[in-house]
């Protein structure tokens, strides 16, 4: 699985080995300290757990005999420790069978033999070479009664710690530091949260008011935590950038047509001065598909090189106002276009300014490949598509694909035809994740279908 | 009628005159914003033709010159520059029509002709399209010398209409123009307006005529 890139996530954990880490540090700190100053209860501590040790581990075998038997690492460990030096001894015994090791001194061998049945723990000192030790007798309360009796334990330092950690971890304190820690740990996940995912909200929601408009909104400064100025100030830097480019490119375009257009006015103006009809209907027409490719390239350029601003617009509206632009020259080459739309709003998230380029090339082609026909319809359907049918010659299924490649002319398409008409419009569905489908009307006519995407949420009714 | 024509290229300037001229009254060029404005200040002109990168700076600047003006020239401004932002701005600074090159000539003067049109309704209240001339502050409407009798309802569609000749009045428009917002209107009312108001031109001979176009709404057209 995946670990979910959260910021809260990590800190958490830190937070929670930071505070293990400091505890685990702070109780052998303090047991050390503790062991560092005080001898007498070094060795009382040792002697104490070696004997409960011995204790916890002697039993019987299933054939009766009296056997030490010691389970753990760590007890084992200590048991081990203490077996290996030289001064160390032990007698266990239950009234019948005895285990011993080492030497039991003669002097301690008096104490417990003598010692009283109903005295239960006896500790004393004795005096070995020239070394004084401290013994521990203990009698538990089983039957038949256990004596325990251990002397000689002389441990390092390091050695006592791991007695003494032995010693206290099973104990309620960890229990109580353990759910002090998880407390910690689930405050902490929700305060971070607070205090971090708040403000990065906080300016998420002001970068998500950026429009896209060329020198629009910033993410505002007022309002960022210091921690994220950087980010926040990169990201503007970057948003600048992107509109110094957008900016040099629509100069461009601006130039590139002013440069490319007059020069193509002057001379469709001056056609008119030729006198031959003939010669001058083919340079009329030559000069219209020059300006037709100048316009058609230079809206390529544009819708590639910027990112369109959606708006919640009907379809049907849109479109009725665009093809009404269109009557009356269709009307000049003796066309007329009829218009259906379904009852009621149409409604799509999308630029109505790259919709009109859409439908005014394909109403143009339409009019250009379907020269001489009668009737073209434009309709807008409830599922979100314009469709404009013609009754000209249509585009033959093999080549329909590649006619929305740009510079692709059909086949039988007439010469003042650019090839980039449908390039455009399919960029322009494109943006609009929508598509283009190029079909075939009942009489062999050309159906062009714009289908838009359903809207991701319906505007609220203002 | 009288043009000014602001273009900076002179063969471009020379071709814009001469075809205006034939078409619709005498025409002077001037290559500069500023010599333009002064020209404005000067004489009165009724159809200003701007190109947009002039020496000086963008034709766009003269806008706020020609709507101080009285009587306001209509104006036309002639752009390369086709971007949709180009063309909103355009209009919003009180251009009357845009047109983008390069341009059919034909396409210029039916523009010209219509916002010149436009005009004469607003300034004088009185307007012509083919041999059919109408009269707004008489509410009437005569075709050649004849005067014709039209009810209230049928003169506001012909109003609407003539106001747009030439180009298409979506029916909602026309709806908005002849009812105000109380009225109940029926659908086929307005319908039987336009085919009334159809038959009194056709009977009339007029050589202007109301053509349907189909789910946008109505065109009155010169025959």
């Amino acid at each position: 699985m995946e670990r979910p890139n959260s910021i809260a996530f990590p800190v958490a954990i830190v937070l929670i080995l930071g505070m293990a880490l400091m505890m685990v540090i702070s109780t052998v700190l303090t047991v050390a300290v503790f062991l560092l100053t005080d001898g007498q209860s070094r060795k009382k501590i040792a002697v104490e757990s070696v004997v409960e040790l011995l204790q916890d581990g002697v039993g019987y075998d299933h054939t009766g005999k009296f056997v030490l038997e010691v389970e753990g690492v760590i007890a084992e460990k200590i048991i081990r420790l203490s077996e290996e030096q030289s001064d160390f001894w032990y007698f266990i015994s239950d009234g019948t069978q005895s285990i011993i090791h080492g030497a039991v001194p003669a002097s301690v061998q008096g104490i417990i033999d003598t010692t009283s049945p109903q005295v239960f723990s006896s500790e004393f000192s004795y005096v070995k070479g020239h070394q004084r030790f401290l013994g521990l007798r203990k009698l538990n309360a089983e039957d038949p009664p256990k004596l325990v009796v251990v002397g000689g334990v002389s441990f390092s330092n390091a050695e006592t710690l791991l007695v003494v950690l032995r010693e206290i971890w099973p104990q309620g304190l960890y229990h109580l530091l353990g759910i002090v820690l998880v407390a910690t740990a689930t405050i902490a996940v929700v305060a971070v949260k607070r205090t971090i995912a708040t403000p990065v909200r906080r300016v998420v929601d002001s970068a998500e008011q950026i429009d896209g408009l060329p020198n629009g909104r910033r993410i505002s400064d007022r309002d960022t935590p210091i921690e994220l100025k950087p980010m926040v100030a990169a990201f503007n830097s970057a948003l600048s950038c992107i509109d110094n480019a957008f900016e040099a490119q629509r100069n461009f375009l601006a130039n590139a047509s002013h440069e490319l257009r007059t020069p193509l006015t002057k001379l469709r103006l001056k056609l008119d001065l030729v006198k031959d009809p003939d010669v001058r209907d083919v340079l009329v027409r030559d000069a219209a598909r020059l300006a037709s490719i100048v316009t058609t390239s230079l809206q390529l350029a544009r819708l590639s090189g910027q990112s369109l601003t959606f708006a919640a617009i009907d379809l049907a509206v849109v479109a009725r106002a665009i093809i009404a632009e269109h009557v009356p020259s269709a009307m000049n080459q003796g066309m007329d276009i009829e218009f259906k739309a379904s009852e009621g709003r149409v409604m799509i998230s999308g630029s109505e300014p790259a919709i009109r380029v859409a439908l005014d090339n394909l109403i143009i082609n339409a009019m250009r490949h379907a020269r001489g026909t009668e009737v073209l319809v434009v309709e807008v359907l409830q599922a979100r598509i314009v469709r404009v049918t013609d009754e000209g010659p249509g585009i033959p299924a093999a080549e329909r694909e590649k006619m929305l490649r740009p510079f692709v002319r059909g086949s039988s398409s007439a010469s003042e035809g650019t090839g980039m008409g449908l390039a455009i419009v399919s960029q322009i569905m494109m943006a609009h994740n929508g598509s283009v489908t190029l079909g075939e009307a009942a009489d062999g006519g050309l159906v062009v279908d714009l289908a838009f995407p359903k809207i991701a949420k319906e505007p609220a009714p203002s | 009628m009288r043009i000014l024509i602001v273009e900076d290229d002179r063969e471009l300037a020379s071709s814009l005159k001469s075809m205006m001229e034939a078409a619709i009254g005498v025409a002077d060029v001037f290559e500069t914003v500023a010599d333009a404005e002064a020209a404005l200040l000067a004489f009165k002109f009724d159809l200003v033709i701007i190109d947009r990168n002039l020496p000086d700076g963008d034709g766009l600047s003269l806008l706020p010159t020609l709507r101080q003006l009285r009587p306001r020239p209509a104006t036309v401004v002639l752009t390369a520059l086709d971007d949709p932002i180009d063309i909103v701005s355009a209009l919003d600074k009180g251009a009357d029509e845009y047109v983008g090159k390069p341009f059919e000539p034909m396409e210029l003067i039916a523009r010209a002709r219509a916002v010149l049109r436009r005009y004469s309704l607003d300034e004088t209240g009185c307007t012509q399209f083919g041999n059919l001339s109408f009269d707004l502050t008489n509410r009437s409407a005569m075709i050649g010398e004849n005067a014709m009798s039209i009810p209230r309802r049928e003169l506001a569609v012909l109003e609407a209409l003539i106001r747009r000749a030439g180009r298409v009045v979506q029916r909602d428009n026309l709806e908005a123009a002849v009812y105000n917002i109380d009225e109940e209107i029926e659908s086929n009312v307005l319908d039987s307006h336009v085919s009334r108001l159809r038959k009194r031109l056709r009977e009339g001979n007029c050589n202007a005529t109301i053509r349907t176009i189909r789910g946008i709404g109505y065109m009155l057209v010169q025959e």
